[in-house]
């Protein structure tokens, strides 16, 4: 085939044949689901079993918008997301640029801080469990030293939700930092060279070297970590034994769903619950965009 | 400023000594140019003065000031690197402003000061640029523009016209010559290119093995070269050398010493009638125009050699005497060391 020749029909119908597998599979567990759970939150009387659909409407939606747990798990889920991102990513990226000094061991401490990412999630939960116990935990043992009376972190309402965010926030150290070291070695170091030449400190540096340069890193890992966060739900299930915390005090938008869906068999709902909780993503995703049209350099 | 290096020697911790007894002076509002091949010590003697590596012994100087510990920032050198280094996610205005931004010159001032450098540069067109729209050319001239934003002591170069293409070479050379002139700043480069150091350098230092071969003009360094090294780096097409034994007694009585090669510029050789010159015994093979150039290969017993002034007249293919000049035939001792003409011993 020329370069220069118009492209035929025949030729077009050839490229779809070779990406027709990749598409039969994404159709079937991708495009369907959504394009049926976006259907279904419009279900409002639902035989599940025998797909039966009885009624239309926005009865879903309209009872989300009066249930109170909806309420408290959309605000617990915005919360955590504020809560985890942003820590996650100052702490990562203060992580990576000393890891990123240090030549001895270094790869021992990538190592190290990789392990909760390769761990599974319940493991962690049952070790995070003891470090939480209120008389026998690690935290509380080691914040008796500031003098801080024993807190009951799985157990205690006000303590449910930080303690979760505590956990999520160390869980994703691993590969943010992983991430952030790629980028910071892929800083042209002769910048840095030419900045110190140009009178520039070590924080002038990183502030007008090192952060706009990385920025596109930046970008993706906080885009990966919003959409992550929002979607927060093994933590809470393994961290609780099953449940949203004491009180529901961690009920999240897609515990909510799964409570919804597999303990109440209300479909519909919680195919609405899905729905809300994709525009939220949609929002905050866009937003980041627009954001990053100006402070994110290519 | 004047730079001046006091026996300067420079050793790498694993113990080898790369620059051996630096020692030079290079005088205020000069152009000067550091030459040699690859690991002849330029580039380390350019972060010498830059303070980007520190004196193993001796002292360096800017003016009357010893600087010999200071680092680059106190010394207050300006500095143009090889890739330019320029920040890729500021525009040229603000590449420009940023050193004078972190001296924390006010808003206004060092607004003013970048737009009147932009324009001496030459790039006052292009200031709300991202450096990755401008062509390598304009990129040289707003790191140029750059380092001489803080009003540098001295004005580095590290190779400066390597990433251009030839024509863009030329350009630049001038350009750095016109900025360096009406800026009046000491200006020191690093360049590999013997033709780029002779066309704009006011003196030129020309570096192997970490020491300093000669240190002069550019034209007493083509014609009065004090090694075979300086003979045979400066200058194109390159030296023709000969063993002594070849040309003769009647040659090597001429110089004071024991000759072991002569050396015989390419424009030295001629097919015509010339005093004083020797003469030898040679076939001319080919000749050669290109455009203005002309371009001989001739051969002196087993030796190749090139020449630009044998005429076309010249016969083919058949032994005949060649003349050369004297004034472009160097001889030298075994250890390359120039020999002087017999009675005329400096």
């Amino acid at each position: 085939m020329m370069v220069n020749q118009k492209t035929t029909w025949k030729e077009t119908l050839k490229g779809w044949l070779y990406v027709l597998p990749m598409l039969i599979i994404v159709s079937i567990f991708s495009l369907y689901p959504i394009i049926s759970s976006l259907a279904m939150s419009f279900y409002t009387q639902y035989n599940f079993f025998t797909n039966q659909v009885m009624a239309l409407g926005f009865d879903n939606f309209k009872y989300l918008w009066e249930d109170p747990l909806f309420h408290a798990a959309v605000s617990n889920t915005l919360i955590f997301v504020i809560g985890v991102v942003p820590l996650e990513i100052v702490i990562s990226l203060t992580v990576a640029v000393l890891l990123n000094q240090i030549k001895v061991l270094a790869g021992f401490f990538r190592t190290i801080y990789f392990l909760p990412f390769v761990t599974s999630i319940v493991a962690i939960s049952m070790v995070w469990k003891w470090i939480y116990n209120k008389d026998a935990g690690l935290l509380n043992y080691f914040l008796s030293f500031v003098g801080i009376h024993s807190i009951d972190w799985l157990n205690d309402p006000n303590w449910a939700l930080p303690a979760l965010i505590i956990l999520a926030i160390w869980k994703s150290l691993g590969f943010n930092i992983m991430l952030f070291l790629v980028a910071l070695n892929n800083v042209d170091k002769r910048l840095y060279s030419a900045a110190t030449l140009d009178g520039a400190s070590v924080w002038q540096r990183f502030w007008h070297i090192t952060v706009p340069m990385i920025s596109p890193m930046t970008f993706l890992i906080t885009i990966n970590a919003v959409i992550g966060s929002f979607k927060v739900f093994d933590e809470i299930f393994s961290l609780f034994g099953g449940q949203a915390g004491p009180g529901n005090a961690a009920m999240s938008v897609v515990f909510y769903l799964y409570r919804m869906f597999y303990e109440q068999n209300k479909y519909g709902i919680a195919a609405a619950a899905g729905v809300v909780l994709f525009f939220m993503i949609l929002i905050v995703t866009l937003l980041q965009m627009w954001f990053s049209k100006k402070h994110v350099h290519y | 400023m004047e730079v001046k290096f006091n026996h300067v020697t420079l050793t790498y911790p694993n113990g080898i000594e790369v620059l051996h007894d630096m020692d030079f002076d290079i005088d205020d509002g000069q152009l000067v140019a550091l030459l040699g091949p690859s690991g002849g010590g330029k580039s380390t003697t350019l972060n010498l003065i830059s303070g980007l590596l520190s004196a193993t012994t001796g002292n360096i100087y800017f003016g009357d000031k010893d600087v010999t510990k200071q680092d680059a920032l106190e010394r207050g050198v300006g500095m143009v690197f090889q890739n330019y280094a320029l920040y890729p996610h500021m525009t040229v205005l603000d590449n420009i402003i940023f050193p004078m931004k972190m001296a924390k010159i006010d808003k206004a001032t060092r607004k003013q000061r970048a737009l009147d450098l932009a324009k001496l540069v030459r790039v006052d067109d292009q200031i709300t640029k991202k450096p990755s729209d401008l062509s390598g050319g304009q990129q040289q001239r707003v790191a140029i523009a750059r380092a001489l934003a803080k009003s540098p002591n001295i004005l580095l170069l590290d190779e400066p016209l390597s990433n251009l293409d030839a024509r863009l070479r030329v350009e630049m050379r001038e350009e750095i010559r016109r900025i360096q002139k009406e800026t009046g700043v000491t200006t020191i480069f690093v360049t590999h290119d013997q033709s780029e150091a002779m066309h704009v350098a006011d003196k030129i230092m020309v570096l192997n093995d970490g020491r300093i071969q000669q240190y002069d003009n550019p034209q007493s360094l083509y014609e009065n070269p004090n090694n075979q090294f300086v003979a045979n780096f400066i200058g194109e097409p390159a030296l023709n050398v000969i063993s002594a034994h070849q040309l003769g007694t009647e040659v090597t009585q001429l110089f004071d010493g024991n000759v072991a090669t002569i050396g015989i510029r390419a424009e030295a050789l001629t097919n015509e009638v010339k005093e004083p010159a020797i003469k030898m015994q040679a076939v001319v093979h080919e000749v050669l125009s290109f455009g203005r150039d002309r371009q001989a290969t001739i051969s002196v017993g087993e030796h190749q050699l090139i020449a630009t002034d044998v005429t076309t007249s010249a016969l083919i293919d058949q032994e005949m005497t060649l003349f050369a000049a004297l004034s472009g035939v160097y001889a030298f001792d075994k250890d390359g060391q120039r020999l002087p003409l017999r009675g005329e011993r400096a």
